[in-house]
């Protein structure tokens, strides 16, 4: 790497200086703090993205736009796409970065690609007040002297830093920043200069900008050189092996960063911090995280296991409906309707409303709202992206990218979704393995509120047996996984928001948005899953399908015949078939061994239809083939495994 | 926690980036989720309320005392 400072533009009239910064940095109040009321709100050419631009104070003739938020390059939306657009096509005099002085990495992140583009530059070190209060010293001078670029400390809110700022972006300075990336990059960043058209940013910058796949830059190229697209999309090609050139890119830009946050950056002595920052440091670290972690869980077990699917559903599925509603619509759709395959649909065994509506709205109802409310205030707190650090060890352990955590911990959540966030992750390797580990082992939040509440009612030790299995298994499997799929790792970066008192009119809206989500989603399933086992039931064919079963259910899971209806449920959503076997637990059907291998068994089934669905959009027919015939026969074997043993050992609850 | 900037700009209540659901290509590319009231940030995969998605959460935040969408969470002492 090598800095220095070989020119200094001045701020000529007709001068145009862009601000660029991480989102939520303070960057619109600078930028009105250096602009002043006058502001012209427009779209940029081409896109419904509206920028914000100003004449400088003091200074009519210089013009400052406010760019979308970015996070880093390549672009990932419209919005910042259009940052992307203002560096390649406007003929910029100057820009300021704005970053967040208390996420130093993150800023840092962007300023080294910045400072790649050879652009003159200035690097605002905002919110130095938060900062402080978070015990976090910045040394500005450190960052001025590695990014060979002035850094100014501001903070925006209260106008402090804005003049010195406007003098530095006078002064503004091209870096010379040149990281030095691995040699095959580095040779065909060499061989790139020679085909890649003049720019407003450097040569090497817009090489790396190709490399990492940017579709903005590749948009400009083929704009502007459209006859050496081919030989441009060659050079990327013979860097694409098993790990993508951005990642690799990436991964020397990190050491950078991380290097240079650790001289830059120190910590005040921990006895001046806020109870808020020593809670949130506990809740990541590798020793004190973990009993913190304990407690959320045993919070979570109480609230949603022993209080929604022990007390609420009690009162609602025995009391409300088994004693009064459910009674009460037999006798009427008996007595009403003369023909009982039409009654039968309604109100059997497999009945539309005696199975269908009662499991949804007295069963399923009350669980998934207080895991929602759980979810929800763990969402609010801040706590979620500790959990994404704590556990990074451990998933990187496994051989996993750190970016894996997120899905990974979003999969609690919803599978469906998380399977599609796995498209953030940068190789290819990662996103089949989480997608994998999501499939296999990740319990979503319907079916974790029903496996909490069926193991509530035995024992806390079938609780611990049942996470340790599945915990077990995701390491095992993940790790098996990476060692077949070798390829190298890239680190986490999450920007820790500080924890928070979670507002309850926000939890209560988050919860119902997702309740209706679920509604929408989920109970037509339910219902036709309902409807499938009826039609079988009628015809006689699930009588047949339960004694086709039985070697695999009885003699090789121990569990009764019938629990086969259960597993067909399964087929459809997997917290279906948690319903089903919670019902045969209440209902006195399973003994504490057999309830715990048959939520083993089913927590390890592909999770829902629309899981699949989303497994085949994302990673094709041939991988979500290949996912479930392993997983079908591996969570079978497990099954069976883990009822020797639980018998062996002698466990009974 | 997030705070809504526009009616159509979420800001996620994970990792801080703006964004306008109606660009997110993962939830446009979901083929069972027409009527889903949330959305994924393109960048960290947090789930956010869209509060244009939902109408129990439309109806709770008019009826709930201090019910913005995506309300400032206070941070702790």
């Amino acid at each position: 790497m090598e800095c220095c400072t070989p020119s200094q533009p001045k701020l000529l009239p007709g001068s145009r200086i862009a601000l660029i910064g991480n989102p939520n940095v303070g960057k619109s109040i600078l930028f009105h703090r250096l602009t002043g009321k006058y502001v012209i709100v427009s779209n940029y050419p081409g896109t419904t993205v509206e920028i914000a631009q100003g004449a400088l104070r003091g200074l009519d003739d210089v013009v400052v736009v406010d760019t979308p938020g970015i996070v880093a390059f390549p672009p990932r939306s419209e919005d910042e796409a259009v940052t992307a657009r203002v560096l390649l096509q406007d003929n910029l005099r100057a820009v300021v970065q704005v970053g967040d002085a208390k996420n130093l990495r993150r800023t840092l992140n962007l300023a080294v690609q910045l400072a790649e583009m050879g652009l003159p530059m200035v690097l605002a070190l905002n919110m130095m007040d938060e900062a402080s209060a978070r015990g976090l010293v910045v040394d500005a001078s450190c960052v001025q002297s590695a990014l060979g670029v002035p850094v100014v400390a501001t903070v925006a809110t209260r106008g402090q830093g804005v003049d010195a700022l406007i003098e530095s972006v006078a002064d503004a300075q091209r870096s010379a920043l040149a990281l030095e990336y691995p040699a095959d990059v580095e040779a065909s960043l060499a061989r790139l200069e020679c085909l890649l058209p003049p720019a407003p940013i450097s040569a090497r910058a817009l090489g790396l900008l190709w490399l990492s796949r940017d579709a903005a830059c590749e948009t400009w190229l083929e704009e502007r050189a459209p006859n050496s697209m081919a030989a441009l999309c060659a050079e990327r090609d013979t860097l694409e092996t098993f790990e993508p050139a951005a990642a690799r890119i990436q991964r020397t830009r990190s050491a950078f960063v991380e290097a240079l946050a650790g001289q830059a950056m120190t910590e005040q002595h921990p006895g001046k911090l806020s109870l808020g920052v020593r809670l949130g440091r506990l809740a990541t670290h590798p020793l004190w995280g973990l009993p913190i972690l304990a407690v959320v869980l045993y919070a979570m077990y109480w609230f949603v296991g022993v209080f929604g699917a022990g007390t609420l559903v009690g009162l609602l599925e025995e009391n409300l409906f088994g004693e009064i509603i459910n009674p009460w619509i037999v006798a009427q759709a008996e007595r009403l309707i003369p023909w009982p395959f039409v009654s039968q649909i309604l109100v059997g065994e497999y009945g539309l409303w005696t199975m269908g509506m009662t499991y949804a709205l007295a069963l399923l109802l009350p669980i998934v709202v207080t895991f929602f409310l759980t979810f929800g205030i763990l969402e609010d707190s801040g706590y979620l992206p500790r959990l994404s650090v704590l556990t990074n060890r451990l998933f990187t352990s496994m051989g996993l990218n750190g970016q894996a955590v997120l899905p990974m911990i979003l999969g609690l959540g919803c599978v469906t979704m998380a399977t599609m966030t796995t498209r953030i992750l940068s190789s290819r390797r990662d996103r089949v393995l989480v997608t994998l580990l999501l499939a296999l082992a990740v319990p979503c939040s319907a079916q974790l509120g029903v496996v909490m509440g069926l193991l509530a009612g035995i024992s806390l030790s079938a609780t611990m047996i049942w996470s340790g299995i599945v915990v077990l298994l995701l390491f095992v499997v993940g790790w098996l996984a990476s060692k077949l799929m070798p390829g190298q790792r890239a680190p986490l970066v999450v920007e820790l928001p500080p924890l928070r008192m979670p507002v309850l009119s926000n939890v209560l809206i988050k919860t119902a948005a997702r309740l209706e989500w679920y509604v929408i989603e989920a109970v037509p399933l339910f219902l036709f899953g309902t409807l499938l086992l009826f039609f079988l039931d009628w015809f006689h064919i699930l009588p047949v399908l339960i004694r086709a079963a039985e070697p695999l259910m009885t003699g090789w899971l121990g569990l009764p015949a019938e629990a086969a209806s259960s597993f067909l449920l399964g087929l459809l959503r997997r917290d279906f078939a948690a319903t089903g076997l919670f019902m045969m637990q209440s209902d006195g059907l399973l003994t504490p061994v057999q309830s715990v291998v048959s939520i083993v068994t089913i927590t390890l089934f592909i999770p829902c239809i629309a899981s699949l669905f989303m497994i085949v959009k994302e990673r094709g027919w041939k991988m979500a083939t290949g996912m479930v015939l392993f997983i079908f026969p591996f969570a079978l074997l497990v099954g069976g495994l883990l009822q020797r043993l639980l018998v062996l050992a002698g466990w009974n609850g | 926690m997030a705070k809504t900037e526009t009616a159509t700009t979420i800001t996620c209540a994970v990792c801080g980036l703006t964004y306008n659901p109606a660009e997110n290509t993962s939830c446009s590319s979901c083929p069972l989720h027409s009527g889903c009231s949330m959305t994924c940030c393109p960048n960290c995969g947090g789930s956010n309320i869209n509060p244009a998605g939902s109408r129990l959460a439309a109806f709770l935040q008019k009826i709930l005392p201090g019910g913005k969408p995506n309300a400032q969470s206070s941070h702790l002492p």
